[in-house]
């Protein structure tokens, strides 16, 4: 049924869920499986250095998640190729899973207070709006 | 000297506060910053006003919280300039000389002219509105080119090389617009031209020779030259961001072989100085000001787009730029935020004193309220305008294929950029 699955992960433990289920789902239906973390930096800062500082201890942070999902993966049998870009995580998450031609988002669900989803939004919330393909959240 | 450990605790929570909002919202720390000095500043007024607890509530900074302030700003400066790589400028140098002076100098004009005859604020005050509003954001553009790649392009290498040129049009005007015209400028001009067309090679030997020594004598050095070029713009009634950028400009070779040093550098920076500098920014903006100076905020914000506009897009079209291409240009060279900051503080700190000895500053309170709002909101609107409706279109830059570790994929470059990224092409026409 789903051929190519994309799992979102940022080390958070909704992500991690989302990965297990992503990973017995690839498992089960012997479909490719992709790890796709995003890097965010804020867009209104006052220095240089603060963009460099935030997008290389993040790239290094998501380098380190993105092997444990790997190795993860290996260890249930899955092959799982694993990519970083940069941007707003739903926006990259969608644009991926389309260049990509993914048939299935798999994302975890953080459980924002009201307040912070208010303020914030919800990834997985903008993911699924967006997404050209089914989604999965996992909670 | 009484050492005021509980205001420094104050402070320093409020710099702590600031980082954690920063974190969890994913914000600029810089911006949270100003916005929590904003609130805490205003919060103290009122609980003073009401006398609550019947105590004096105030979190005025003291000379020790102005200096490392003021030495925050410096090394922004300082390092602002030296990120710019020389080689980008001089290949690029017609266009970027070009866009870059036509984006100072449209709002310049354009925010003095407004400011002088249609709000009726006096010279001094006007020309720091101008000199306020001709920023250009390095950092939020470049923040913006990271995220897209476009930083890897001809087309935002070349943005980035005019977003210096701006930012030096910008602290040679409060430099220049200030200062006493006398023999103590003379001295500082003869000083600073000589240290700056020493100062490249004698500090590229320095550090070969020192900069493995545990007490940081290169970086000492670095403080030496910064401390006497800004002792001597002062005095000469000029401003200390000024050589500081300049001396910024010309090590910046240097610094480019010296990464360890400046990361070195920016941990003291951003723990230690710029959350003074910044939260001293917002706590002196007062609430009551933006009320009434809400119609000002929002003409002075649409007099900086648009004499940014009128500067910067017929030029872009000139240099060929798509139509996309160079809306987006525009809107990212309209934004500001520290050197905006910096030169408004400049104003409310500054001034002259009259015969009973009293200091007039630039500009009052309100003024000063009213431009930092103008300058925050320049570092949001047209940064959201520009992603949402001109972003060209182009992928997220793939950062890195990332396999196990022991089939390990390629690894980033020296300066952190990706190594195999998807270089996206220029976009320029033709």
């Amino acid at each position: 049924m789903f051929t190519k699955i994309l799992v979102a992960i940022d080390g958070s433990p909704a992500s991690e869920k989302a990965l297990a289920a992503a990973v017995d789902l690839a498992a089960n239906s012997r479909a490719e499986l992709i790890a796709l973390g995003v890097v965010e930096v804020p867009e209104v800062v006052g220095m240089i250095d603060e963009v460099d500082e935030i997008r290389q201890g993040t790239e290094a942070y998501l380098r380190q998640i993105n092997e444990a999902a790997v190795n993860y993966a290996r260890s249930r049998g899955v092959v799982l190729r694993s990519v970083l870009v940069r941007g707003h995580a739903a926006e990259a998450i969608v644009k991926y899973a389309e260049s990509e031609g993914v048939n299935l988002i798999v994302v975890g669900q953080r459980g924002h207070s009201r307040i912070a989803r208010f303020l914030l939004g919800s990834t997985s919330d903008r993911v699924s709006e967006h997404s050209p393909c089914s989604v999965m959240i996992v909670k | 000297m009484e050492i005021g450990w509980g205001i420094a605790t104050v402070w320093m929570g409020l710099a702590l506060l600031a980082s954690f909002i920063s974190i969890r919202f994913k914000l600029s720390v810089a911006l949270v910053e100003i916005l929590v000095g904003a609130a805490a500043g205003n919060i103290a007024l009122l609980l003073n006003q009401n006398h609550v607890f019947g105590l004096h509530w105030s979190l005025e900074s003291n000379e020790w919280i102005k200096f490392l302030a003021g030495f925050g700003s410096i090394l922004l400066t300082f390092m602002a300039g030296a990120e710019i790589e020389p080689s980008i400028l001089r290949r690029f140098f017609k266009e970027s000389l070009s866009i870059g002076v036509a984006s100072f100098a449209a709002p310049f004009i354009g925010a003095i002219l407004y400011a002088r005859y249609i709000s009726g604020w006096d010279w001094s005050a006007a020309m720091i509105c101008g000199i306020a509003l001709s920023t250009t954001s390095v950092a939020v553009v470049y923040a913006v080119m990271i995220e897209t790649g476009l930083n890897e392009t001809d087309f935002g290498k070349l943005i980035l090389a005019a977003c210096f040129i701006t930012d030096l049009g910008t602290v040679l005007a409060l430099g220049a617009c200030f200062a006493n015209y006398d023999w103590r400028l003379l001295v500082f001009a003869v000083v600073a031209a000589v240290v700056l067309w020493l100062a490249p090679g004698f500090v590229r030997w320095f550090f070969t020779r020192f900069s493995t020594h545990v007490s940081e004598p290169g970086v000492k050095m670095v403080f030496f030259i910064l401390f006497g070029l800004g002792a001597l713009a002062t005095m000469s009634n000029s401003e200390a961001v000024l050589p500081a950028y300049m001396v910024g400009l010309a090590l910046a070779g240097v610094f480019a072989h010296q990464r360890d040093t400046i990361r070195r550098l920016r941990t003291t920076v951003f723990a230690f100085l710029t959350p003074f500098y910044f939260l001293n920014a917002g706590m002196k903006v007062h609430a009551a000001a933006l009320w009434s100076g809400l119609g000002l905020i929002v003409i002075l914000l649409a007099v900086k787009l648009v004499t940014k506009m009128v500067g910067v897009w017929p030029l872009t079209r000139m240099f060929r730029f798509g139509i996309r291409e160079s809306n987006y240009t525009t809107l990212l060279m309209s934004t500001g935020l520290t050197f905006g900051t910096i030169s408004a503080l400049f104003g409310l700190t500054h001034g002259y004193t009259d015969a009973s000895g009293k200091l007039h500053t630039y500009i009052n309170q309100e003024q000063y309220s009213i431009l930092v709002t103008v300058v925050i909101a320049s570092a949001i609107v047209p940064t959201l305008i520009a992603q949402k409706w001109f972003k060209p279109d182009l992928e997220p830059v793939i950062a890195l294929d990332v396999a196990p570790s022991s089939s390990m994929g390629p690894a980033p470059g020296a300066d952190g950029a990706p190594a195999g990224a998807t270089r996206p092409a220029s976009i320029r026409e033709g």
